[in-house]
C-alpha cells in the first residue's frame, strides 16, 4: 500500500449488504477515515444505496439488489480501496453537551466513584475533560455509542439493566459513553443527565458518526435554564 | 374521513410498508412488512404503488369496520378470515361496503395476515415510510389501538365492473404453510472463527422457534454452537443470525437494532425470513449453506415475477406484454 491506509476487507454479508471493515477492534484512529469512506461511498454509489452504517471499524453498506448486484458494489469498494480517501481530521463536528452530574439524575455517580475508590468530583473531572469520538450510532433513534472513557472511571455495566432509563441519561459502559435519547431499558451505570435532546422527530439526531464531544457541567440551575428535566431518576429495576 | 374503524387489533396489528431506509446511520430500524411475499402480492393484487402500506396482522385476533366502501386484499395467513361471518378465499380481493364487518382469527397456518386497500393505508409518514417499529416509541407510530379509524382514499361505491374482485393469486406464488422450513444461510463475517465442527452442526440440526421471540429476532432452541465471544460492533439487519454466549442462534428480523456486537455466523436471505417470521414457537427451523449468488438470485426472480406479471379481465395473472 503506497499511502500506508489498512486495506479494509470487502465482503457480501447479505444479498442486499457488503461489510467494508477496517479492523476488528475499538480504535479511535479509524473514525476519520471511515468518515472519508462514507462521503465517497455516498458521492459514488449515490443511485443504488439504502443505507450507510458506520461502525466502530467498519461501514456496512446497503444496496438495492432490484437495481444492481454485488459484484459491481463489491467492484466499487474495491476500486475506493484501491484509491483511498485520505481521513481528514478536520471533517467531524465538535459538540458541546451540557450535564448535570447529581445523584438525583445519576443514580450510579456515587458507586462509580466508590468502584475506583475516588470522588464523585473526581469522577466527572475525568468524565468532562476527555474528548470523545463518536463511532456509531445504534440501540435506539440518536443513541451515540463514544469513547474511549479513562480507564481510571471505566466502569462496567450493571449485573442487572434496568427496566426504564430515563431520557438523557449520560452512562458509562467500560470504556464507552452515551447519552439515552429516549425512555429505554439499559445496563449503563448513569451518572447525569444531559440538557440537550439527542433526538426529535423534526431535527433527527444531534450527534452522528466521526463526531467529537466534549461534556461540560453545568450546574443545576444552568441545567434548568438551558430546558433540563430535573425529575428524579426513577429507580425501576428488574427482577432477573 | 373514510377507512377502517378498527373494533379488535388483536395481540398485534401494525401498519408496514417495505421499511424505512436510509436513516439507520441515526439509529433508526428499517422495520417493514415482514412477509415480504405476501406483503408484496397483497399490493400486486390491488396495482398498488409498490411500496404501499398494508395491515399486518399478528396471530389474528383483528376485527373492523368499514366506514366507506373499501376495495381491499388479503394475503399470508389468510384461511381465517371472515367477511360478514363469510370466509374470504385466500390471497384475494374483496369489496368492503359501509358497515361491513371484518375478522380475521388465529391460523394455524401462519402468524400473519397482510390487509391491503386499494391505493395504500394513509396513516402517517415519517421520513418515507409509513412502516412501524413500536419500541421507537415515534408519533403515531404504534400498534393499531381499538377504535382508530385506519384511514384511505374513498372507493367509487356502485362499481359493477371492477375486474380486481375477480384476482386470486395462484397457489404456486403463495408462501405455502410449512410445518418445517429449510433456510439458506450464506456465510457471515465471523463464519471463519467458528470450528469446522460447529459449521456442520449448525445445518445438521433441527432447531425449534423459542417462546421469546419477537418481532427483533426469532430465538432457536437447539443444540447450542462454540461461540467465540463477542466482536466489535457492526450493522446488523434482517437475516443476520447471531450467536451470543449460550450458544443458540438468534435470527433477526425486520425491528432488529442497526448493530449488534455478537458473532455472526451468517445471514439468512429476505424470502426466507418472509417465511421464518410466518412460524409460531415451536416450529421446527433447519439451515443449509448457501451464498450470495443464490439469495440475491433468487430474490431477483421474485422481484421480476412482480414486475412483468400483470391480471387479465378475469383476474388470471398473466405476462405484461411488450
Amino acid at each position: 500500500m503506497v499511502s500506508g491506509l489498512p486495506r479494509p476487507r470487502i465482503e457480501p454479508t447479505a444479498e442486499d449488504a457488503v461489510l467494508v471493515e477496517f479492523s476488528e477492534h475499538i480504535d479511535p484512529e479509524n473514525t476519520a477515515l471511515i468518515s472519508a469512506w462514507c462521503e465517497q461511498i455516498r458521492q459514488r454509489m449515490a443511485g443504488w444505496l439504502t443505507d450507510l452504517v458506520p461502525s466502530y471499524g467498519s461501514i456496512t453498506v446497503y444496496y438495492n439488489p432490484v437495481v444492481v448486484d454485488f459484484y459491481s458494489v463489491i467492484n466499487e469498494l474495491t476500486a475506493i480501496s484501491d484509491n483511498p480517501p485520505q481521513p481528514s481530521s478536520a471533517r467531524g463536528r465538535l459538540i458541546e453537551l451540557p450535564v448535570w452530574y447529581h445523584p438525583q439524575v445519576g443514580p450510579d455517580l456515587e458507586s462509580v466513584a466508590a468502584f475506583h475508590d475516588t470522588t464523585p468530583a473526581e469522577v466527572i473531572r475525568i468524565h468532562s475533560e476527555t474528548r470523545y469520538q463518536v463511532f456509531a450510532l445504534g440501540f435506539s433513534p440518536g443513541f451515540a455509542y463514544m469513547g474511549l472513557v479513562s480507564p481510571d472511571i471505566a466502569t462496567p455495566r450493571l449485573s442487572r439493566p434496568r427496566l426504564r432509563v430515563a431520557a438523557g441519561s449520560v452512562g458509562i459502559a467500560d470504556q464507552q459513553t452515551a447519552v439515552y435519547p429516549s425512555v429505554s431499558p439499559g445496563g449503563w451505570q448513569i451518572i447525569g443527565r444531559c440538557a440537550m435532546p439527542l433526538f426529535d422527530e423534526e431535527r433527527l439526531a444531534l450527534l452522528e458518526a466521526g463526531d467529537t464531544i466534549r461534556f461540560r457541567p453545568v450546574d443545576h440551575h444552568e441545567f434548568l435554564k438551558l430546558g433540563g428535566d430535573d425529575t428524579p431518576f426513577n429507580d425501576q429495576v428488574t427482577s432477573t | 374521513m373514510t377507512g377502517l374503524r378498527i373494533e379488535k387489533p388483536g395481540p398485534r396489528t401494525t401498519v408496514q410498508d417495505m421499511g424505512r431506509f436510509g436513516y439507520q446511520h441515526q439509529g433508526l430500524s428499517v422495520g417493514g412488512a415482514k412477509d415480504l411475499r405476501a406483503w408484496r402480492w397483497a399490493n400486486h393484487l390491488l396495482d398498488n404503488p409498490t411500496n404501499a402500506a398494508c395491515l399486518e396482522v399478528t396471530w389474528g385476533g383483528f376485527s373492523a369496520i368499514a366506514e366507506s366502501c373499501l376495495l381491499m386484499a388479503v394475503t399470508g395467513a389468510a384461511d381465517q378470515v371472515l367477511l360478514n361471518d363469510q370466509s374470504l378465499p385466500s390471497w384475494s380481493v374483496f369489496l368492503m361496503r359501509p358497515g361491513d364487518h371484518l375478522q380475521v382469527s388465529a391460523s394455524a397456518k401462519g402468524l400473519l395476515t397482510y390487509l391491503a386497500v386499494a391505493g395504500g393505508w394513509q396513516t402517517r409518514e415519517f421520513l418515507g415510510s409509513r412502516s412501524v417499529v413500536i419500541r421507537e416509541q415515534l408519533t403515531d407510530l404504534g400498534n393499531v389501538q381499538a377504535g382508530v379509524l385506519i384511514p384511505a382514499q374513498p372507493y367509487p361505491q356502485d362499481d359493477q365492473n371492477e375486474s380486481r374482485l375477480l384476482r386470486r393469486v395462484p397457489p404456486a406464488h403463495r408462501s405455502l404453510p410449512q410445518s418445517e422450513i429449510v433456510l439458506k444461510l450464506m456465510p457471515g463475517p465471523d463464519h471463519h472463527r467458528f470450528s469446522r465442527l460447529d459449521l456442520a452442526r449448525l445445518v445438521n440440526s433441527c432447531y425449534r422457534v423459542s417462546g421469546d421471540s419477537d418481532s427483533m429476532g426469532y430465538r432457536l432452541d437447539g443444540p447450542a454452537l462454540d461461540s467465540p465471544g463477542g466482536v466489535t460492533s457492526r450493522g446488523v439487519s434482517c437475516g443476520t443470525v447471531q450467536v451470543p454466549g449460550n450458544g443458540k442462534p438468534i435470527v433477526l428480523l425486520n425491528d432488529c437494532q442497526t448493530i449488534g456486537g455478537y458473532p455472526v455466523i451468517g445471514t439468512v436471505p429476505r424470502l426466507d425470513c418472509s417465511r421464518l417470521a410466518q412460524c409460531s414457537p415451536g416450529a421446527s427451523v433447519g439451515f443449509r449453506w448457501s451464498d450470495v449468488a443464490e439469495c440475491q438470485g433468487e430474490r431477483m426472480v421474485f422481484e421480476e415475477q412482480l414486475r412483468t406479471w400483470t391480471w387479465d379481465e378475469y383476474g388470471r395473472l398473466i405476462r405484461r406484454s411488450g
